[in-house]
């Protein structure tokens, strides 16, 4: 009997373990394949000859990438883009999900609110209005343009009400009883419980922020402000161009196919630096649970 | 005595409660001047939609022409294809890009080994960050004549087809491919979600001798239907939202039957010459639709479960 | 919070305003001066070259080239910016005029993106470069922009004068010029002749072929490509013809376009011809596109041109050729640059050829004209010194290729390192600059005349010749980068003289009103039709069907909409 049980849960598992290794094999296959295209020659990849192991290999594209000192101020500009869009992000999410999150009784004007935030979502008046705001509050050539306009996310906020409303309402009853303020209770109540969730929506405003490149290309009008997606999404091989035979040959080691691989993994490693250390939190389980009575 | 004491007491809650409000508007105020600024003012822009914008002449100095944007777009010969196109394709993303993810995440959550766990999770959540013009290429080479799926339906005795310029093909290998691109990154919502399961519940379960298949119909999907309906409704927003770069990349004109969307159409009325009126117009019709489909699904929501998801 | 409201109000209400029109208000200049400071300016300003007393500053927008700042990491030119360098640094020390820059952006959509924005903001630069007609339209209707009639009588410089000239009926110069006014200094668009039917010369060789010309000659040999294992693999593994999923179009620098197969038909898809009345009409819609679709379709059938075509992105197209498994396409006389050749020449030692093929009915290929303007440098109406924009053009056609002096010596090195463009990103030279400048080099190389005839580019292309000649006649392999310049500049280029091609100049080369709106749609009739009626999914009935319907959604209104705009010009 125990036996027959042990054997059927075998064959869950490694039925579980085959299907989630096929999707993750699927997922990683393109991956190394770009890996590899970055790491060829330029004829090679031109000719669909790189699968999973770099032909005629060559750093080339990476050197081109690394050693130019705009692709180091742009990272830098991307970097502080990202903190500090992060903390505003995060300010406005949480600051506006938490009363959001409140039944209509306790806050009546969530029903307007609420309906002002949807159609923010929704709406835009496109990228020449919002430009002109911009620019007219002179906030073109600093970080601020960068940051400020999104500065609420309003998709990251609608999550988080959601979390937030899965908090038992018995947690805060008693702290409201002890004359804790609103802003107690959710530092010290709602936003412990609520790990997972933000960490959710910390990943979200930070790949938003790190992946965006059009925004610096409408408000920073010149390219030594650019942030390094805008910078390197307008850096292309452009083999007419040069007339020089040194460049030439160097140019000619690399082309667009290898250059753009190289571009993705060069940019995507950062992201890949972060994720494991929000991952943590998605995995630490039952928080919530373990205060529900 | 008693009386005033209820009094004070109730006194003092009402006091508590207007404080609360007050202090629940402050809250509110910064992220509404956000909006207000970045949002609210420059909606303005959508007047363009009911004018002949011309850049040198501002929305104060063009022409007005109250509907004939939107009068244009509904007479186009090919409107009514492209809309179709635009719902089919908008809609199987929609359900697959539920399926798929909650499925995965439930699957991955059923892997023990940490170190494991987050590999894949890791790995599954990349492709989200190559953009399909990088992509076009290997999809393009995975569904080719002499491509690897070609090359099994061949051997199963199948004639080869042309994916990419089939029209009966077109539609399913667009949402193949973007269920394929986006099911990690969609899934960490849904493991998130996962964590906040109380592991009592399983426990209990497995006394009552439910099996771990049994578990996950009668707890694990349960409890993850909240955000399932959350993110179903807030997709629901991005029905006309097709996927204009994948589209645009995959995409021929032998396709355009099945496979030309609203925004490739759009795009290409732009590439003409830049139209920032029929552009607008386009994207305030596709905003008030997904506003009215937001609302319902809200309501919806409501009385499915009791609680809208806003 | 009431205040917070009100202040709020005012910003948006000063939004509002301001997009209503930020006007900057402008004095005379030379109001607080004496008569002989004046006459400094004067004189400064009515000279092609004339160096100002005092630095002049201008506001512009500055176009970057593709390539980022890293190419010029490590030569001393590092640390130059947009507003000092060596092109800058060259105006500055000739004419003393110093540019400011309002935005950069790289050249295409981002610098077009910026312009659109200033206009949009009405704020625009002093002097910028404006890279589309219907820009400048917008510009000139707005009357944004100043007349620079007499500045350009006055000032352009002989080079300027005679290459616009150069191009006869189809000066650029027209486009430039409203109610007889010149708004704009157009920017050339150099002409690159004739497509040209590219040839695995070595697979030619292998299986004994002749250089075909006619469309039956070139069907034999596609024929011969694809079933007589060209390159002796044992396998049948090579596909036919190359072709753009597009079919045509963009006519002559597409690559893998097969206008030149239509044009055999005297049928010229997708331009505005002169038909026998005298009237523009457009090529697609014309009977004699019917042979050129029939035998494409045949074509197809036989598996002459790729079968998978409608699906090839240009990045398949090129694996396709550098793979080696296809060996004849049609592209430009510079194709060898194409990562296409120089990967098949570095890899499967293929070895190209260009010919003239397929011909029309009186033995030629029948090409056609491009359109002779590639952008517009204009002025701000309103600003001191418009004269500057015609100074700087000068300077970049003329005065720096003569220059023999030190001062010069920054740009030539700046050439070959590019990052940085010319400022106002404008150039004027004759169409025909590519087969002057070949001239030249073979010059030297017969002997006929002395390295230092060249200027600065030429010595370039020369040094390629001979580094790839060195290499050949040592029995080595050349560089691919030698390849490239050698096939293209020295070889394929000569076609044009020596197999010459006619020409057919389009009647309208820009957009109607309608087309505006309406275009979009009717191309995609079009193009939907064309693939059907290729890939046999619809027969040539259907072809009747498209230009109906063609007609009746909109082309008419269009095509009397352009020859009304023609007569009136």
């Amino acid at each position: 009997m125990t036996k027959k049980v042990n054997y059927k849960k075998l064959f869950f598992k490694a039925i579980v373990w085959a299907v989630v290794i096929i999707l993750t094999l699927s997922c990683l296959l393109p991956l190394i394949n770009m890996l590899a295209i970055s790491l060829s020659g330029s004829d090679a990849v031109a000719a669909n000859e790189v699968g999973f192991i770099p032909k005629d290999f060559t750093v080339v594209t990476y050197k081109k990438l690394l050693e130019d000192s705009q692709f180091w101020k742009s990272f830098l500009i991307s970097v502080e883009r990202v903190i500090l869009g992060l903390l505003i992000n995060m300010f406005f999410t949480v600051s506006m999900a938490y009363p959001l999150s409140k039944s209509k009784k306790r806050f009546p004007a969530r029903e307007v609110y609420i309906k002002f935030v949807i159609f923010a979502m929704l709406f835009s008046g496109g990228i020449i209005p919002l430009f002109m705001v911009v620019s007219n509050l002179h906030l073109t050539n600093t970080i601020w343009a960068l940051v400020l306009p999104g500065a609420v996310p309003v998709f990251n906020v609608i999550l988080l009400i959601n979390f937030f409303k899965g908090v038992p309402e018995s947690l805060d009853e008693a702290a409201r009883i002890d004359g804790a303020s609103p802003i107690e209770i959710l530092v010290k109540i709602y936003l412990p419980v609520s790990l997972p969730a933000l960490a959710t929506v910390a990943l979200f405003s930070i790949v938003n922020h790190w992946n965006d490149y059009f925004s610096g290309l409408i408000y920073m009008s010149k390219s030594a402000m650019y942030p390094l997606q805008t910078y390197i999404q307008q850096l292309t091989v452009d083999i007419t161009q040069v007339t020089d035979a040194e460049q030439l040959k160097q140019m000619a080691s690399m082309n667009n196919r290898t250059f753009n691989a190289t571009k993705i993994v060069v940019s995507t490693i950062p992201l890949l630096v972060i994720y494991p250390f929000l991952q943590k939190y998605f995995v630490s389980g039952m928080v919530i649970g373990a205060v529900k009575e | 005595m008693r009386q005033g004491n209820k009094a004070v007491a109730g006194g003092g809650k009402t006091e508590f409660a207007g404080r609360e409000k007050r202090m629940f508007h402050l809250m509110m105020l910064p992220g509404m001047i956000m909006l207000f600024l970045f949002v609210f003012v420059p909606l303005f822009g959508s007047l363009m939609a009911f004018q002949n914008y011309v850049p040198a002449k501002g929305i104060f100095g063009s022409k007005w022409v109250g509907f004939d944007n939107f009068k244009f777009i509904f007479s186009l010969p090919d409107s009514r294809q492209v809309f179709v196109n635009t719902l089919v394709i908008a809609f199987a993303k929609l359900i697959f890009n539920i399926i798929v993810p909650v499925t995965f995440a439930i699957l991955l959550n059923e892997i023990t080994v940490s170190i494991c766990k987050k590999f894949f999770q890791t790995v599954v959540y990349l492709p989200h960050f190559l953009s399909w013009v990088v992509l076009a290429t290997v999809v393009t080479n995975m569904f080719s004549l002499s491509g690897p799926f070609n090359s099994v339906l061949t051997t199963f005795g199948g004639d080869a087809v042309q994916f990419l310029a089939d029209n009966n093909w077109f539609r399913k290998v667009i949402v193949a491919t973007d269920v394929w691109k986006e099911f990690g990154y969609n899934s960490v919502v849904y493991l998130a979600a996962l964590t906040g399961i109380d592991l009592g519940l399983y426990e209990a379960a497995s006394i009552d001798g439910a099996n771990r298949f049994e578990q996950t119909l009668h707890i694990t999907l349960p409890s993850l239907l909240p955000t399932i309906i959350l993110m179903t409704a807030l997709n629901l927003g991005n029905i006309l939202n097709a996927g204009f770069d994948q589209v645009f990349n995959l995409y021929n004109p032998i396709v355009y039957e099945t496979g030309d969307i609203i925004d490739t159409y759009v795009y290409r009325i732009g590439m003409v010459e830049r139209q920032y009126s029929i552009g607008t117009a386009v994207g305030l019709f596709k905003s008030i639709i997904s506003f009215l489909l937001i609302m319902g699904a809200n309501k919806g929501a409501k009385k499915l479960t009791g609680s809208g998801i806003f | 919070m009431k205040k917070k409201t009100i202040s709020l109000m005012l910003a948006a209400a000063m939004v509002m305003t301001c997009m209503a029109g930020c006007s900057k208000s402008e004095g005379d200049f030379t109001a607080n001066m004496s008569d002989d400071e004046k006459a400094a300016w004067e004189a400064a300003a009515n000279d092609p070259y004339g160096k100002y007393p005092e630095l002049v500053t201008y506001t512009t927008g500055y176009v970057l080239t593709s390539q980022g700042a890293d190419t010029l990491s490590g030569t001393s030119y590092e640390n130059d910016t947009p507003t000092d360098n060596a092109y800058t640094r060259y105006v500055k020390e000739v004419i003393n005029v110093q540019n400011e820059n309002v935005f950069e952006a790289q050249a295409g959509d981002d610098y077009d993106q910026k312009v659109s924005l200033a206009i949009a903001a009405q704020d625009i630069p002093d002097i910028m470069h404006v890279a589309e007609y219907s820009t400048l339209v917008e510009l000139v209707e707005n009357d944004m922009v100043a007349d620079l009639t007499d500045i350009y009588n006055n000032l352009a410089c002989d080079t300027v004068k005679s290459s616009y000239e150069s191009y006869g009926a189809n000066n650029p110069l027209n486009a430039a010029t409203f109610d007889g006014k010149i708004m704009a200094i157009p920017k050339t668009q150099l002409s690159d002749g004739q497509d040209f039917l590219w040839l695995r010369k070595d697979w030619l060789d292998n299986l004994g072929l002749e250089e075909p010309s006619t469309l039956d000659e070139v069907a034999e040999v596609l024929r011969a490509f694809i079933d007589n294992d060209p390159d002796g693999n044992g396998q049948a593994d090579t596909v036919g013809l190359a072709v753009l999923p597009t079919v045509y179009g963009g006519y002559p620098n597409n690559h893998f376009a097969v206008d030149n197969i239509f044009t055999a038909f005297d049928a010229y898809p997708e331009v505005w011809i002169t038909d026998s009345d005298g009237k523009a009409a457009y090529g697609s819609v014309q009977p004699e596109m019917k042979k050129a679709l029939q035998l494409l379709a045949d074509w197809y059938q036989e598996g002459l041109i790729d079968k998978e075509f409608t699906t090839r992105t240009t990045d398949d197209i090129v694996a396709l050729i550098s793979g080696g498994q296809c060996g004849a396409y049609i592209g430009p006389w510079w194709s060898p640059f194409n990562p296409a050749q120089t990967a098949s020449y570095a890899n499967k030692d293929a070895e190209w050829v260009n010919v003239s093929a397929p011909i029309g009915s009186d033995g030629k290929i029948n090409a056609i004209n491009t359109k002779p303007y590639a952008g517009f440098v204009v002025v701000r109406k309103g600003y001191d010194h418009p004269e500057i924009a015609m100074k700087i053009v000068n300077i970049n056609s003329e005065y720096a290729k003569q220059d023999t002096s030190d001062t010069a010596n920054e740009i030539i090195e700046n050439q070959t390192i590019a990052y940085f463009n010319w400022p106002l990103y404008c150039q004027v030279q004759p169409g025909n600059n590519a087969e002057i400048m070949t001239a030249h080099v073979k010059a030297v190389i017969d002997g006929s005349a002395d390295v230092s005839t060249l200027d600065t580019e030429e010595i370039g292309y020369y040094e390629a010749a001979v580094r790839y000649q060195n290499a050949v006649t040592a029995g080595q392999k050349a560089d691919s980068a030698d390849y490239s310049q050698y096939i293209s500049r020295m070889v394929a280029i000569n076609k044009f003289s020596e197999e010459p091609a006619n020409f057919m100049t389009p009647s309208y080369f820009e957009t109607s009103e309608t087309m505006k709106t309406k275009w979009a749609s009717l191309e995609k009739l079009e193009q939907q039709t064309i693939l059907k009626i290729i890939v046999g999914e619809a027969d040539m009935s259907s072809f009747d069907e498209f230009v109906e319907n063609w007609t009746s959604a909109g082309g008419q209104t269009i095509t009397d909409e352009i020859n009304e705009e023609l007569s009136a010009k």
